[in-house]
């Protein structure tokens, strides 16, 4: 190297260990790093006697007053494009629409007696998944 | 060297480079990638591409970047800055996949021109929180192709030595810039604890490596010669010259380097012609001062490169006193022909 | 006499032992550095989210079409229970253009019929359909009767928090369709005709969206640019209109939020 560069070196390096760790400080400072990703808080079922728990749902019935119905919670997102809920009759086939869940939360659904629950996909039409009980 | 201007001129140190530089860069993009369907299956392709490579290109600028300070530091480094301008070429090819796929993900198939979009669809560059990181990417990538583009000895040839070097340092700019896309890209969302910790870790290395080459190098400069007589400069006693070796001095500012070789000594201006590598560093191998980085070769009685090339460094006089050797400090022109002084009389 | 006289030759094929052994060393801790990096950078990213954008395959889908507040279709499911999918078109641009084919075919295209032939993209219980050609657009011309209209229930004023998305990339296109990284992309689209969502949370969590209007119920897209992709808190009137919620706004009522963005799931 010649004396030129040296000093040019010399000036630049020590520019960047001046002004870099003064902004990565400041940039630094303002970063939420130890942010997790929050759990849903599930609603209380005590009440509600539970028939299915996973991963995605945990399904209740609520036949205790004269509600008879269902309780659906949904945890995570669902990965189809539409979601109907259908109720399964004694043989295991599609019976009644109960109704459409959409977002994740809690969903109640007015049904009698049911053998089952069927997830399907109305417009690919096919099933997402089914629970028999 | 560089007469007959190849793509590459190979051997077999280059291929081997070479081939260690390929397998990295395969090693690195298909671990990641694994890694990434394995544990976090729901990725999408582009995404997984603008990471990988993203990173990949970052890891191998600090490496390439580690190079320079540890071969003044320790001479076992010098093969690997034999051949970094194919690390650096290839560091470009993955910044630049990086880019491309960016800059197509979030900006084409708009309403407006991409690079339009690139600078104005986020225009708040008075905030950092908010800084549009996307911009910083852009320099840097545009920096680091013009060093691409002018990594052949043509270009060094053409564009003089001087253009050229100033051109290549801007890669410390370079760095700085990806150093704040980072932190202001993707850390602002991408937040984890190693990353940062990671990151911070290559900047402390990288900025630590090269202030403690500068302060030696400082030293090595603030190291005076006596004045007996006004136009010769008394830098050291003979015996202190390894044989087929130089030492180096300080000069009016400049390096010096004397050589000692078949009970002869010569003084050449210590910066090779090529890539201003240290010429008193080299050694002399068949009859030739061998420069330390990439093997230019010059005559030590007067400087020019063994025909058919036509490099030239400066030329210095010198005198022995007893055991003391003295030297002119204003250089003669470049390939000016001296007669070397002889140690025994 | 030196302690290291080997000295390195690029273009001679020998190589001292000493810097072969050293050299050696070397490749072998950034090969290592290189496999630790790797790991450390890839399982740091963000979980993505299960959204869907199914590129190479379409779907047919028959439905009412309507521009409440942004050309939707709106699909009959079973007894009285419809979904509305938002319609978009090629890339960062709104469905307008391909819709010019049957919009020429009749007075208006509001309420009529339609089957269109395009990309699915959905993600936690919303669902857009991308359509990229006018050919994909057709007119049923049923006889049968045309479904009710929508129903819309006034929810009143509400302040949300939350942060101004493109919905296309959000639910399906890009991950992380949102935040920082995918801002100015967000930009582009919306500035493209796609319909802006505003994305919060309630207080269990469970996300909801909002197609975001003016206040008189009418698209808004280049006076929100600078407000995309930021932690936000706007104001205005809800409406809950079947399976979408639409806030009326005034853009002069959205506040970034200097705190650094959410999560929003």
């Amino acid at each position: 190297m010649t004396s030129g560069l040296r000093k040019t070196h010399l000036i630049m390096w020590l520019m960047i260990a001046v002004i870099s760790p003064i902004i990565l400080i400041i940039t630094i400072k303002n970063l939420n790093i130890f942010d997790s990703e929050s759990v849903i808080v599930l609603s209380n079922t005590n009440q509600k006697k539970v028939l299915v728990e996973d991963d995605f749902f945990k399904i209740s019935l609520d036949d205790l007053s004269e509600n008879h119905s269902i309780e659906i919670i949904v945890k995570k997102p669902l990965k189809a494009s539409e979601t109907s809920v259908f109720s399964l009759n004694k043989k295991g086939e599609k019976d009644l629409f109960l109704g459409q869940i959409t977002t994740t939360g809690v969903y109640t659904f007015k049904c009698n007696q049911v053998s089952g629950i069927a997830f399907f996909d109305t417009i690919k039409n096919e099933f997402i998944t089914k629970y028999t009980f | 060297m560089g007469l007959d201007y190849q793509l590459v001129l190979w051997n077999k140190h280059k291929k081997t480079y070479d081939k260690v530089i390929l397998i990295g860069m395969l090693l690195y993009i298909i671990l990641f990638a694994s890694i990434t369907l394995v544990f976090n299956s729901e990725t999408s392709i582009e995404t997984l591409v603008i990471r990988a490579f993203g990173t990949l290109a970052i890891l191998m600028l600090h490496i390439i970047l580690i190079i320079g300070p540890m071969a003044r530091l320790n001479t076992r480094f010098l093969p690997l800055l034999y051949n970094r301008r194919h690390l650096g070429v290839s560091m470009f090819i993955a910044a630049l996949i990086h880019g491309g796929f960016s800059i197509f993900q979030f900006h084409a198939l708009g309403d407006v021109n991409p690079i339009y979009s690139l600078f104005t669809s986020n225009m708040d560059y008075d905030s950092l929180t908010n800084f549009p990181f996307q911009v910083l990417g852009f320099f840097a990538l545009l920096i680091l192709f013009a060093m691409a583009s002018t990594s052949h000895d043509f270009y060094l040839a053409n564009l003089s030595a001087k253009i050229w070097k100033r051109l290549h340092m801007l890669v410390y700019i370079a760095y700085t810039l990806i150093i704040f896309h980072v932190f202001l890209g993707a850390f602002q969302q991408e937040t984890s604890l190693f990353t940062i910790v990671a990151m911070c870790l290559g900047f402390l290395i990288i900025t630590g490596l090269h202030i403690i080459t500068g302060i030696k190098e400082v030293t090595i400069d603030k190291q005076q010669g006596t004045y007996g007589d006004p136009n010769w400069l008394k830098v050291c006693d003979i015996d202190e010259i390894e044989e087929d070796r130089a030492k180096i001095f300080t000069v009016n500012n400049e390096r010096v380097a004397i050589f000692k070789y078949e009970d002869k000594l010569s003084a050449i201006h210590n910066v090779c012609k090529h890539q201003g590598g240290p010429l008193g560093e080299g050694k002399i191998i068949d009859g030739c001062i061998t420069c330390p980085w990439h093997g230019y070769q010059y005559l030590p009685s007067n400087g020019q490169s063994p025909p058919p090339f036509t490099e030239k460094v400066a030329i210095y006089e010198l005198k022995i006193i007893g055991s003391d050797v003295y030297i002119k400090p204003k250089a003669l022109a470049e390939g000016t022909e001296v007669i070397p002084i002889n140690i025994s009389k | 006499m030196s302690k290291n006289d080997d000295f390195y030759v690029g273009y001679i094929d020998h190589v001292a032992p000493k810097t072969k052994g050293f050299l050696k060393r070397f490749v072998a801790i950034t090969l290592f550095l290189i496999v630790a990096v790797a790991v450390i950078f890839s399982l740091t990213q963000s979980t993505f989210k299960n959204s869907t954008f199914e590129l190479t395959s379409t779907t047919q889908i028959t439905g009412i079409y309507h521009e409440n507040p942004y050309p939707m279709l709106r699909v009959p499911i079973n007894h009285n229970s419809y979904k509305n999918i938002v319609l978009l078109g090629f890339g960062k641009s709104s469905v307008n253009p391909y819709l010019q084919k049957v919009m020429n075919e009749v007075v208006t295209l509001d309420k009529k019929e339609i089957t269109v032939e395009g990309n699915l993209i959905y993600y936690n219980g919303k669902t857009l359909l991308q359509i990229t050609s006018q050919e994909k657009v057709s007119l049923t011309h049923s006889l049968k009767n045309i479904s009710s209209n929508i129903p819309i229930s006034k929810l009143g004023q509400k302040t949300l928090d939350g942060e101004i998305i493109d919905p296309k990339c959000y639910f399906g296109v890009m991950k992380p369709g949102k935040g920082k990284i995918h801002r100015s992309c967000a930009v582009r689209c919306i500035s493209g005709g796609i319909p802006p969502v505003f994305a919060t949370k309630d207080q269990y969590n469970n996300s909801q969206y909002y197609l975001i209007t003016d206040q008189n119920g009418m698209p808004i897209n280049k006076d929100i640019l600078p407000y995309i992709g930021k932690p936000s808190i706007i104001k205005g009137y809800v409406e809950e209109q079947e399976d979408w919620s639409i806030i009326k706004i005034n853009t002069n009522d959205i506040n970034i939020v200097s705190s650094t963005s959410d999560i929003y799931q």
